[in-house]
């Protein structure tokens, strides 16, 4: 029989839940008097759709990413794509060896031991006892877990179980492996080095692989396409786009609902209700020393503003001591072998939407009557907008806009956003907020951003206008920061939005009185 | 690489492909027959030694209550000789109805996270419940040594009554099993069928000593068919084949059965 080419194949494929079931499980005797009487005692159990009419393709090799809301139906598809629940509706082909790790570990017998449970799983998916013992200890190593292999598994932290779910899945040479938010999922910083490490290596060997996560920035590193799933239904799949759509989408919404919700800040936990707008501007004037004040840079002005330092700090240290983060120690994780060409390769080849929005139609664009926008552009400096941008460009950014009114005094800033952070940074166009009074007509205005300023990854950028208030303009514009050659050592190592280029002082203290 | 999967949802249940696949899935459960075993055995201090010292219990129990207390007596054969067998059917039928019900619940952090067919579970409960019967075995060939009563070479055709006694049992367990996934109330059924069950069999009497009426509803007990075979199986005494229309709701269980536990199948890891 010829194999077919591809890896996962779902076509009209729906789940329906119906909510009574979920809520408690109907007792025997109701149901047979609902039957005798023919009552049925579940009248107003509702039905609802985890995913409706769902149909994709995926390749053998191919890396897919699935992204969606929460309760958009992604751990639902896995657990169809991993059989673990079954669909009411459609048709699902499966060609190859599939192994899943889905929310949190995999399938372990909480009174096994840590030996006895990877036994097990290897047999469930369909491997040999004699194929187990053979990567059995780097499975273990690989997990961290050497010290507690002869423990039962329910003594075991989320974090253990979860490393050594990831361990096992990506040692048994699965065709097809699916994670479900194993991508930063426990918040375990240097095992999470760990596993993008080892998501590099399957890539490198072609593994099929389908991720689901919430963490845009590390998704679109390892997919090539990505589906976009809202209320149970495929909105949009393709390429790099489809992230970019997702979070431009995802910024604005947030936007709007800031907007609508006056004081609530979204997303951001803890601490939120202590501070208050007057510390923002209090904060002010430290933060802009840090930005530094070449001509023509802005000014990073509060970025994050409503977290208290050090409580923030109290926070996480104990979160620090209440987990078993390992905190992420230099040498400890050594490198895999990667060959960071073909990352590159793999980064430049992802197609990637230009940071261009123009608007022609001055009723559409955003403003108010003192002045609407005309173009916003992202590009290096020197380069064109289309072509990629990399940490060690100087980041230029354009705006154009219509002054419609002739008084008023205009200030326009830069929103920068990231992906679960909506606010990131605000920067002015003008130093110390002065407003300035210009005429009727069309103006540019370029800002330039220092090179080495943000990470790479996909930022969002919005305007921000005072003219009688603060607004922040009801759009958003995705761009993308890759890494270049001169940079890509260690790329995994340094995560976050932000890379300044720092002065760095080494000296001895050994002989210093 | 294994071979090309295909699920629709509207595929239609084949009871005997569900016991097919159970083969194809040995590996699992031979694995969890051992996982089992080691928690029953390896993690007690005494270990087997349990089971045998349930087994004689039970054993002098019922000889002094039937057999010295209330005086039954059975031709040619000492008492607990003759109820030996039953009990030993007994306890390995009512093994499987209680190990199955529950064992859902017992694997549903594996349910659901990988996939295996389900079915596996009452039918690899029924091959752990071996062990024991297997001791309560040995017990007998002693009792039946001590007391001097010889082995029948009928013991040859030992695993037909095992293969009858097995699917008596999964064809209540599966029910229960299937049953327990919307209505955990079929878990209480179980001390009902195993409470009851045993009276409504002849475990400890001889179906002679029933009334005549009473003798025609045991043909259609299949645990008094099991027993019976056993009974012919060690000490040669016949039964009659009337016993066999006993096996008749027997296969109508484990068709049914079967057909509803895949049919629950699908809501298993959405409703444990």
């Amino acid at each position: 029989m010829e194999r077919p080419d591809f890896a996962l194949r779902v076509s009209g494929l729906s789940k329906k839940y119906t909510l009574q079931e979920l809520e408690k499980n109907e007792s025997l005797f109701q149901h047979l008097r609902g039957f005798i009487t023919k009552k049925r005692t579940h009248t107003h159990s509702k039905e609802f759709y985890a995913l409706r009419d769902i149909d994709f393709t995926i390749k053998t090799g191919e890396s897919v990413g699935i992204i969606g809301r929460n309760g958009a139906g992604k751990s639902t598809l896995l657990k169809i794509l991993s059989q673990v629940t079954e669909p009411t509706a459609g048709k699902l082909e499966i060609n190859g060896k599939l192994a899943s790790v889905l929310e949190i570990g995999m399938g372990f017998h909480p009174e096994l031991t840590g030996r006895e449970n990877v036994f097990l799983s290897g047999i469930m998916l369909g491997i040999s006892k004699k194929q187990i013992e053979k990567c059995f200890d780097d499975i273990v190593k690989f997990a961290e877990v050497e010290s507690f292999i002869e423990t039962p598994v329910k003594h075991y932290s989320n974090g253990m179980y979860l490393r050594l779910a990831f361990s096992l899945v990506t040692h048994i040479n699965a065709d097809i492996l699916l994670f479900d938010e194993v991508l930063g999922g426990v918040g375990d910083l240097g095992f999470n080095m760990k596993i993008y490490d080892k998501i590099e290596q399957l890539l490198e060997k072609k593994n099929t692989m389908v991720l689901v996560s919430h963490d845009l920035s590390q998704i679109q590193r390892y997919c090539q396409r990505f589906i976009l799933l809202e209320d149970g239904c495929i909105k949009d799949q393709g390429g790099l786009e489809v992230i970019m759509h997702y979070f431009e989408k995802t910024i604005t919404d947030n936007a709007e609902s800031k907007e609508s919700i006056e004081n609530e800040i979204p997303e951001v936990p803890v601490a939120a209700e202590e501070s208050t707008n007057e510390d923002i501007t209090e904060k002010e004037p430290e933060n802009k020393e840090v930005a530094g004040n070449e001509p023509g840079n802005g000014i990073i002005a509060a970025a994050e503003p409503v977290i208290d330092p050090a409580e923030d700090f109290e926070q996480q240290e104990t979160i620090l001591k209440n987990s078993d983060i390992n905190i992420f120690e230099p040498g400890k994780h050594q490198p895999v072998n990667i060959n960071y060409s073909d990352i590159l390769k793999r980064e430049d080849s992802k197609l990637f939407p230009p940071a261009v929005r123009t608007w022609d139609d001055i009723e559409k664009a955003p403003g108010n009557t003192h002045f609407s926008l005309k173009t916003v552009r992202i590009y290096g400096e020197g380069k064109d907008v289309s072509e990629p941008i990399y940490v060690s460009d100087k980041l230029c950014i354009e705006i154009e806009f219509n002054k419609l009114s002739e008084d008023a005094a205009i200030d326009l800033g830069i929103v920068i956003s990231y992906l679960n952070t909506p606010l990131l940074a605000s920067i002015t166009s003008y130093p110390d907020f002065n407003r300035v009074f210009i005429k009727k007509g069309n103006y540019g205005i370029k800002a330039y951003i220092k090179p080495y300023t943000f990470n790479y990854g996909i930022f969002s950028l919005s305007v921000s206008a005072l003219i009688d208030n603060m607004m922040t303009l009801k759009f958003s514009l995705p761009f993308k920061i890759v890494l270049n050659n001169q940079n890509m050592l260690n790329l995994n190592y340094y995560p976050g939005p932000l890379l300044s280029k720092l002065e760095w002082d080494i000296e001895s203290k050994d002989n210093t009185e | 690489m294994p071979d090309l999967i295909v699920i629709k949802s509207n595929s239609k249940i084949k009871v005997l492909a569900e016991f097919v696949k159970i083969f194809k899935y040995r590996t699992i459960v031979r694995s969890f027959i051992i996982r089992d075993i080691k928690i029953n055995y390896a993690q007690t201090k005494l270990g087997i030694v349990w089971s045998f010292i349930q087994a004689i219990t039970a054993a002098i129990i019922v000889n002094f209550f039937f057999g010295n207390v209330m005086h039954l007596q059975i031709k040619n054969v000492a008492y607990i000789v003759y109820a030996f067998p039953g009990m030993m059917g007994w306890y390995y039928f009512s093994y499987m109805v209680q190990n199955s019900g529950t064992s859902l619940i017992q694997w549903q952090h594996i349910i659901k996270k990988v996939y295996f067919p389900k079915l596996i579970l009452p039918f690899y409960k029924s091959l752990v419940g071996l062990v024991e019967f297997f001791i309560w075995m040995i017990l007998l060939l002693l009792l039946m040594l001590y007391n001097g009563t010889p082995l029948s070479v009928n013991v040859l055709l030992l695993p037909v009554g095992i293969v009858l006694n097995i699917i008596t049992g999964l064809s209540i367990a599966i029910w229960l099993c299937a049953l327990s996934v919307r209505y955990r109330d079929a878990l209480h059924f179980i001390p009902f069928v195993v409470g009851f069950g045993i009276l409504a069999t002849p475990v400890f009497v001889e179906t002679s000593m029933l009334p005549k009426s009473l003798s025609y509803v045991m043909y259609f007990n299949p645990m008094a068919g099991v027993i019976s075979v056993y009974r012919w199986c060690f000490l040669n005494i016949p039964f009659s084949p009337y016993y066999l229309f006993g096996f008749i709701p027997v296969i109508l269980l484990l068709i049914s059965g079967t057909y509803y536990f895949r049919k629950m199948e699908k809501y298993m890891s959405d409703l444990l």
